[in-house]
């Protein structure tokens, strides 16, 4: 009851400050399939796509070349960071035979726009870090987050024990060469994040949700980290979002709460423009950034989720994506 | 307590009491009348002064019945949770509650009832003789005490009261009163409270107990333990709570088996604080729990089982058996070929292999199921081989113990008629005696994987190596290339189990699908990170973790369409209210990036 008096307490508060800034829909329109599509560079010019065969193109410019070959049904993943120096691609090559979810896939780095690809390891869930001099991933398998350098391909193990509760996976940030930040589960299905030394294997806490159950995201930019901690299914926790400014806090001590509500937010959240974006509890997409400033985007559009694709806001509805620009959407009727 | 000791110091008190205890007993004018004369001489029940009447006798003297003062005395002592099973005004239910040993002691030593005559004459008689000469006449459709107790009497009893009632409250308050007053009903509670106190009262007994389904131990909790007025019972039985119904017995009982402890004393309770804490379904503690968490909380789950139909009576362990595409065959195997088995953590992982060995196997698909165990044939100069299951399963041919058994014969390793015995790597001491001798074979078998399962054989006290493992591989799902198309464990599975399909592009289709045939399953394959957006990120543009899933109903709640959903990494027990949006996204991107386009949502029928 009291939860519930909270929570219309701060819906009230957020309808006050809350300010709108619309975003719209723009349906993909690229010059073939889509659904192949894996990877698009924010100026267009670089494009990975693959085909059926199970191999994967970069288009460039005129020309298509290849950058892996493998059997047929094999899928690919590809990310990159706000460096756009790398991609970190995962190769599935079990995606139609082997369903499960927390199998290791194989993990690779390519250059940024080009062809040439370096293994790294077999996990999940990689994340390039440091101007993408570094790589983490998962290893459901051994239970071990691995932080690897690139150039000299130096690995840095840290066991995790989410013994309590499989198909979780830890998400990670870096501050510097010695210094990794990384979410785990205690006993009690609390989510936690610690500040690891790499080099010392010290480890210090700096948050723990106060609920079990919750989905805890980090987000980092050049002076701050983010922390956003949303309930997974019908978990009744509420949602926060808390910055930490690493610059003056270098022992992560100090936590601001940027967003707290005592509703269940979808979630979904992206890092974006120094804006935390996610979905609320109706599905309306919601942002809010370091100075607390809350904006509403999108009301009841029916969004599933969101993601970002090198620095650019996507949403998936009703099974299709859409690029999420301020400019309403104009169809071009061809005679 | 104040209230209660002013009362005991009161001089009626001692009068009053019984009769206030009695409650609503019809009896008080009885009691009341008689209690007088009673107190003036309680002595005579300990001594039983009066002559034993002999069969000859008793058979022929005229308006017999129970000594009043005697009875007075046995129904001021009648138990609360005995009284409801007592009608004071019908002779009949008197005699039954003698016949059942519940007044044993008040018949002596020698278990004599006090009796009278039309003349007022009390006689002393045995209650063999009674039940003969009056009870047999005057009550025909009592029993004597060894038939009243048989396996056989009690087993009617449970058939009897495990009918289904009626939906409606006056309809089901009429047949549970039917219930409650039934002779058998009475002495299965008596069997049942006893057994309660002390489990090692009724030897004989016990087994057939123990054989007794949950289902059937939660409406005799109810019957036997909290008796409630007939109406009361039939308002909790109707209410919506999946738990209130289990407990009344118009659910199954077996989902608790993983929410609570599965033992008689412990779901009573386990039931309460499933109604009164909704997040005590998010980690259960029961080890058996295995599968994606948090789980549904307790509303929720309790809502999605009032809707749902999947055959869920057989153990299953979702995080052991890893290929979600397995677990989910297994589903519809188990469903459509109605398997059942009571739940046990030993075979939570060789039951579903052992369903979807043996479909394939039996089908001439072995491509599908190719984990062997096999031996150096050295005359053929290479390895022999016997499909197997993982872990021990008593009648499967593919037990791993039959398959070892087999093996260890064929090279003269045990004699014929010795067999090879699984047991749990903690449970073996090589310094034991009987250790010493036999066949053992030693896994950590809750450790157990489809990918993984190490074992070690002992025979007569010493570590065999002959047996090998050949691992599973992969294998069809579902279809994604032109050839061998025909060859998906889905297709297989809907032609040779002679199943339709329906195709189903929206939630109209979907709703009709689920009126027109409301026991059947919808089954796909989406992408995970679109079923459940709260729980798995999307980490790249068309990026997907394929995941099957089973719809087996739909219900509304706050003006919102929810299905019910088990994801193949979800603990069988523990569906989800998935929105179809969710679902809908999941599909159609799975679908988008399948190589030939296949939709992947159908119901089966």
């Amino acid at each position: 009851m009291a939860g519930t008096k909270y929570g219309v307490f701060l819906l009230f508060l957020f309808s006050l400050t809350a300010t709108s800034e619309p975003l719209y829909l723009h349906p993909l329109k690229t010059k073939q399939a889509i659904e192949n599509i894996r990877f698009i560079g924010n100026d267009g010019q670089y494009t990975y796509f693959q085909k059926n065969s199970g191999a994967l193109y970069l288009s460039r410019g005129y020309s298509t070349l290849p950058v892996f070959k493998d059997h047929r049904g094999t899928q690919y993943s590809l990310k990159a960071s706000p460096s756009k120096r790398k991609i970190i691609a995962t190769k599935d090559k079990t995606f139609f035979t082997n369903m499960k979810p927390d199998k290791s896939l194989d993990i690779f780095t390519l250059s940024y726009g080009k062809k040439d690809s370096q293994y790294i390891g077999q996990g999940r869930n990689p994340k390039l870090h440091l101007r993408d001099e570094w790589v983490s991933y998962y290893s459901p398998s051994r239970k071990e987050l691995i932080f690897t350098k690139i150039s000299s391909m130096k690995e840095w193990k840290i066991p995790i024990d989410l013994e309590l509760s499989s198909y979780i996976e830890p998400d990670t940030l870096m501050l510097s060469d010695q210094q990794a930040i990384y979410t785990s589960l205690n006993g009690k299905y609390q989510g936690q994040v610690f500040l690891h030394y790499l080099q010392t294997g010290q480890k210090d806490l700096i948050y723990q949700a106060h609920t079990p159950g919750t989905n805890i995201t980090l987000f980092k930019n050049d002076s701050h980290i983010f922390i956003t901690d949303f309930p997974r299914g019908d978990i009744d926790s509420g949602s926060s979002i808390m910055s930490i400014n690493f610059k003056k806090s270098p022992t992560l001590k100090k936590v601001k709460t940027l967003y707290n509500t005592a509703s269940n937010d979808l979630g979904s959240p992206v890092f974006l423009n120094n804006k935390i974006y996610f979905l609320n509890s109706q599905k309306n997409l919601i942002s809010v950034d370091k100075e607390k400033k809350l904006q509403q985007h999108i009301e009841g559009k029916m969004i599933n989720s969101i993601l970002e694709m090198d620095q650019k806001l996507l949403a998936i509805r009703a099974g299709e994506y859409f690029f999420l620009m301020k400019k309403p959407f104009k169809s071009v009727k061809y005679k | 307590m104040k209230t209660w000791l002013k009362f005991s110091q009161n001089p009626w008190s001692s009068f009053l009491l019984p009769i206030i205890l009695l409650g609503n007993f019809q009896v008080y004018s009885l009691v009341s009348e008689l209690e007088l004369s009673f107190r003036k001489d309680t002595s005579r029940f300990s001594t039983y002064p009066y002559p034993e009447i002999s069969d000859k006798e008793l058979s022929e003297k005229k308006n017999v019945k129970l000594d009043q003062n005697f009875l007075t005395s046995v129904l001021l002592r009648v138990s609360s949770q005995d009284r409801k099973f007592i009608t004071p005004s019908s002779k009949c239910s008197l005699y039954r509650y003698f016949l059942t040993g519940k007044a044993s002691w008040a018949l002596g030593r020698n278990s004599s009832l006090l009796i009278s005559d039309a003349e007022g004459s009390v006689f002393r008689t045995s209650i063999k003789s009674f039940y003969e000469n009056i009870i047999k006449k005057q009550c025909p459709g009592l029993k004597f005490i060894q038939s009243l107790y048989s396996a056989k009497a009690l087993e009617e009893v449970i058939k009897d009261v495990s009918k289904p009632f009626a939906q409606d409250l006056n309809s089901c308050t009429k047949e549970i009163k039917n219930v409650f007053q039934k002779p058998q009903t009475f002495n299965l509670c008596i069997l049942y409270q006893q057994l309660r106190k002390s489990p090692h009262s009724i030897s004989k007994l016990k087994g057939f107990f123990k054989k007794i389904s949950l289902d059937n131990k939660f409406l005799l909790d109810s019957l036997c333990l909290n008796p409630k007025k007939p109406r009361d019972f039939c308002k909790e039985a109707l209410s919506s709570s999946y738990w209130t119904k289990v407990l009344r017995g118009k659910a199954k009982a077996h989902v608790l088996t993983t929410l609570c402890e599965n033992s008689l004393e412990s779901i009573p309770s386990c039931v309460k604080n499933l109604e009164a804490n909704k997040s005590y379904c998010h980690y259960p503690k029961n080890p058996l729990a295995s599968g994606l968490s948090p789980k549904p909380d307790c509303e929720n789950l309790s809502l999605a089982l009032n809707f749902s139909h999947l055959n869920t009576e057989y153990p299953e362990c979702p995080e052991q058996l890893e290929n979600t595409a397995l677990i989910n065959s297994t589903r519809l195997l188990a469903h459509i070929q109605k398997s059942k088995l009571p739940y046990s953590h030993q075979s939570c992982l060789s039951f579903p292999l052992s369903l979807f060995a043996s479909f394939n196997l039996t089908l001439g698909n072995p491509q599908a199921w190719e984990y062997e165990l096999c031996y150096e044939d050295k005359i053929a100069q290479k390895d022999k081989c016997f499909p197997s299951i993982i872990g021990p399963l008593k009648g499967s041919p593919y037990s791993q113990e039959v398959i070892i058994t087999k093996i260890l014969k064929i090279k003269n390793k045990i004699p014929q008629n010795q067999t090879c015995k699984f047991i749990d790597e903690k449970d073996y001491n090589p310094h034991f005696l009987k250790f010493k001798s036999g066949c053992y074979i030693l896994s950590n078998i809750s450790k157990c994987q489809l990918s993984g399962c190490s074992f070690k054989v002992i025979i007569n006290g010493k570590k065999d190596n002959l047996i090998k493992v050949r691992e599973t591989s992969a294998f069809k799902y579902i279809s994604y290339e032109r050839a061998n198309r025909n060859f998906s464990q889905l297709n297989l599975i809907r032609e040779q189990l002679k199943l339709q399909e329906k195709e189903i592009r929206n939630l109209s289709v979907l709703i009709k699908f689920l009126e027109d045939h409301p026991k059947s399953l919808i089954q796909g394959i989406g992408c995970l990170e679109n079923l459940l957006p709260s729980f798995f990120r999307n980490n790249g543009f068309y990026s997907c973790s394929p995941m099957p899933f089973i719809i087996d109903g739909i219900l509304y709640k706050e003006d919102r369409k929810l299905l019910v959903t088990r994801l193949a990494i979800d603990n069988l027990h523990f569906p989800r209210l998935l929105s179809w949006g969710d679902i809908f996204s999941a599909i159609q991107i799975f679908h988008r990036i399948h190589p030939q386009k296949k939709w992947s949502l159908y119901g089966w029928y």
